[in-house]
């Protein structure tokens, strides 16, 4: 019986029937994912940071699943939410936060938890990777016992155990001589190697869905590719749901299988990818993937940069947050903020007057 | 065959008398000694016999990954500190034999603008201040008319004065403060902008609207840039001829037009098939490399970057590829450089995807 809910608990989930994700105002089906069980359910998750005596509005209703075997991006500049959104899921926010809403794992409810009832999700449950590694990684522990650390606690085994399992994820993550490796200090390793290592913990007790903030934004474009297409070989080996959390909008259309664009704490469009490729609707995502530089441009040519700049996350705005910079806004656009809609079976957006 | 645009920046440069390039960099090397316990005594070169050189009008791009150098190099070319070898010769005169004012007075025609807008200015300091200290330090005109000009200056870059004038750093977001940072730079009528990593500290929206700003200010100031950045995109749009940049050495040096669609060098077309797209499209003949960047304390022998190049031979650890010219304009260190298509050229046994 979970201590929440008074559920009876799940069973491990690797043969569960198919939990088709149904179409609703909120969250649109995604194609390619009938048959892939929902993991994670959010339904209009609010997160409010109090501040220096300011509330932050970092997350104004955000709704959304991740399934199983696939990839749900979130992107975004800084500010819109995105990370928060991501933490909440784990319960990483500070203590005075103030989160409504609803995130369901694997129907269970997270809103709420205690620390306690935390750390039965984390790890075996619900993982992530951190975008720093160095400053998420002990630098006084070598790895091999950082990997074993997880283990240990959710398994009991013995060090030794932990230690051989920690030996084999090495390997798994692509860092060669794994055994001489495992002994090492984090600052004996490369940026790209100390990722590896990061993805080895948030890997080593076998999650179901796996959370990757910004995972390679420390690291050069060679790096990235390898780190990046590791993550993807390592989702499929485990059947997990993958969350991608970037700003970088070609990591997204590149990795992404769902892509849900966040702007002001809300999501403002979300298509699977080959739709939103062949057809952008939110002037917001249209405006940010017309600034950027692109390989076929002119050199000296202008950007098609937008004005302005992403509201105060401390302001509530009045209508739509992205109105100020909107090439195409109108009155209603300052009166009424658009609700996410639903335009065809896949495709959502959050305006009145959608491209 | 070279590219229009280098020929025009050429011969603009021919009609205004200039002969000469604006920036001539020779042979220019840094190197520094680093004691760390368990490793005892090292040097890492981290710079290592560059030249290179940008003429009046033209905007050079210096891309890289971590620890190639090149914000070392920047820094160099700026004096801060000067290089141990080499010479940095700029309108003429070799900036690393001058001293004290004669050192400044020939600094003025050179500025910087770096990454973090917030660490670079002084955050006690309003923008008014901020633009016009360069103009109190080097005396220049009366207080009236350097008031004058920082109003100029902050309209230049998108600024109101009245608006922005009595903020502090911290009241300002990361563009505005990037936008202070430029028009101080401004302020001395420079001829050349060295913008290290400029943009990469903000988002990409602010990003467009700064990148658009250098343009802009490039021909109503008439200004040569050296613009480094890690983002290839940035650097194709930016500029009008690229060097790459890899543990201390230029690997190529090319038009920027012309680097993109055929380059060179293994490193190049590594870094140019690692881009992800944002239209989801794959690469086709992407290179994969392996292995890490090896320690500029150790650098391999012979070619530095043969330890992760797919087409690596044994004559590429006995012998250092020198720098080349290979055709107007296009600079290679590869004793193998690549043909047209990477496929075709690709030894047996490799990883070409």
């Amino acid at each position: 019986m979970h201590p929440a809910t008074g559920d009876d608990v799940h069973s491990s989930g690797t043969a569960a029937p198919a939990a088709v994700s149904v179409a609703t105002a909120d969250a649109p089906a995604l194609p390619g994912t009938e048959g892939h069980e929902a993991l994670i359910e959010v339904r209009d998750l609010k997160v409010t940071i109090p501040f220096r005596g300011q509330d932050v509005y970092a997350v104004r209703g955000v709704t959304f699943d991740v399934h199983r075997d696939s990839t749900v991006v979130l992107v975004g500049e800084s500010g819109s939410g995105k990370s928060v959104t991501a933490r909440s899921m784990l319960g990483l926010l500070p203590p005075a936060t103030t989160i409504s809403g609803s995130v369901k794992f694997e129907g269970h409810e997270l809103v709420g938890l205690s620390e306690k009832q935390w750390r039965q999700h984390r790890a075996t449950g619900i993982s992530i990777v951190f975008q720093d590694p160095t400053r998420s990684l002990n630098p006084t522990m070598r790895i091999g016992h950082q990997i074993g650390e997880g283990i240990r606690r959710h398994f009991g085994v013995s060090r030794a155990a932990a230690l051989d399992r920690a030996t084999e994820l090495l390997d798994m993550v692509g860092i060669g001589s794994p055994k001489e490796r495992v002994r090492d200090y984090p600052h004996q390793l490369s940026g790209g190697m100390r990722q590896r290592v990061m993805m080895a913990i948030a890997i080593s007790c076998d999650p179901k869905v796996l959370i990757a903030d910004e995972p390679t934004t420390a690291l050069d474009v060679t790096t990235e590719a390898q780190i990046m297409e590791l993550l993807l070989s390592l989702q499929s080996q485990l059947h997990m749901g993958l969350l991608l959390i970037t700003h970088n909008m070609g990591l997204a259309f590149t990795y992404g299988d769902e892509i849900a664009v966040m702007y002001a704490g809300r999501i403002v469009e979300s298509a699977p990818k080959e739709e939103l490729v062949r057809h952008v609707r939110m002037p917001y995502t249209n405006g940010l993937l017309g600034s950027l530089p692109a390989v076929d441009d002119l050199p000296h040519s202008q950007l098609a940069a937008m004005q302005g700049r992403p509201p105060d996350a401390m302001t509530t705005p009045r209508g739509c947050a992205f109105q100020p910079r909107c090439p195409i806004a109108e009155a209603r656009c300052t009166e009424q903020a658009p609700p996410l809609a639903v335009l065809d079976g896949t495709h959502a957006c959050a305006c009145w007057y959608p491209l | 065959m070279a590219t229009s645009g280098v020929d025009a920046v050429r011969q603009t440069a021919r009609q205004a008398g200039t002969t000469a390039p604006l920036l001539d960099v020779r042979h220019v090397e840094r190197t520094f000694v680093v004691n760390t316990p368990g490793q005892g005594r090292r040097k890492i070169q981290a710079v290592a016999d560059v030249s290179f050189d940008i003429w009046p009008g033209e905007t050079v791009a210096l891309v890289g990954e971590t620890g190639c150098g090149k914000s070392t190099l920047a820094r160099s070319i700026l004096q801060l500190p000067r290089p141990e070898a080499g010479e940095v010769v700029f309108k003429g005169a070799d900036l690393v034999q001058l001293r004290h004012a004669a050192l400044r007075n020939a600094m003025q025609g050179m500025q910087v603008v770096f990454q973090d807008p917030f660490s670079s200015l002084n955050p006690r300091w309003n923008v008014l201040e901020l633009v016009g200290e360069p103009l109190a330090v080097h005396d220049v005109g009366t207080k009236q008319e350097r008031t004058r000009r920082v109003e100029e200056l902050l309209e230049a870059v998108g600024l109101d004065a009245r608006i922005h004038g009595r903020r502090r750093p911290r009241e300002l977001s990361g563009g505005q403060c990037q936008r202070v940072a430029i028009a101080r730079a401004l302020t001395l009528s420079p001829n050349l902008m060295v913008c290290d990593e400029a943009v990469s500290s903000l988002d990409v929206s602010i990003q467009a609207q700064i990148l658009n700003l250098f343009e802009d200010l490039r021909t109503d100031f008439d200004l040569s840039y050296l613009f480094i950045t890690h983002d290839l995109s940035v650097a194709r749009h930016m500029s009008d001829r690229i060097a790459v940049m890899y543990l201390g050495k230029i690997v190529e040096l090319a038009p920027s037009t012309e680097l993109f669609s055929n380059p060179l060098h293994p490193y190049s077309a590594a870094l140019l098939s690692s881009m992800p797209h944002s239209d989801g499209t794959a690469t086709p003949d992407r290179i994969r490399l392996t292995g890490d960047i090896p320690s500029a304390a150790n650098p391999p022998s012979g070619c530095r970057f043969r330890t992760r190049c797919p087409f690596a031979q044994q004559l590429c650890a006995d012998v250092e590829p020198p720098l080349n010219a290979v055709s107007e304009g296009r600079q290679v260190a590869c004793h193998f450089p690549l043909e047209r298509h990477t496929a075709a050229a690709a030894p047996a046994g490799t990883r070409v995807d």
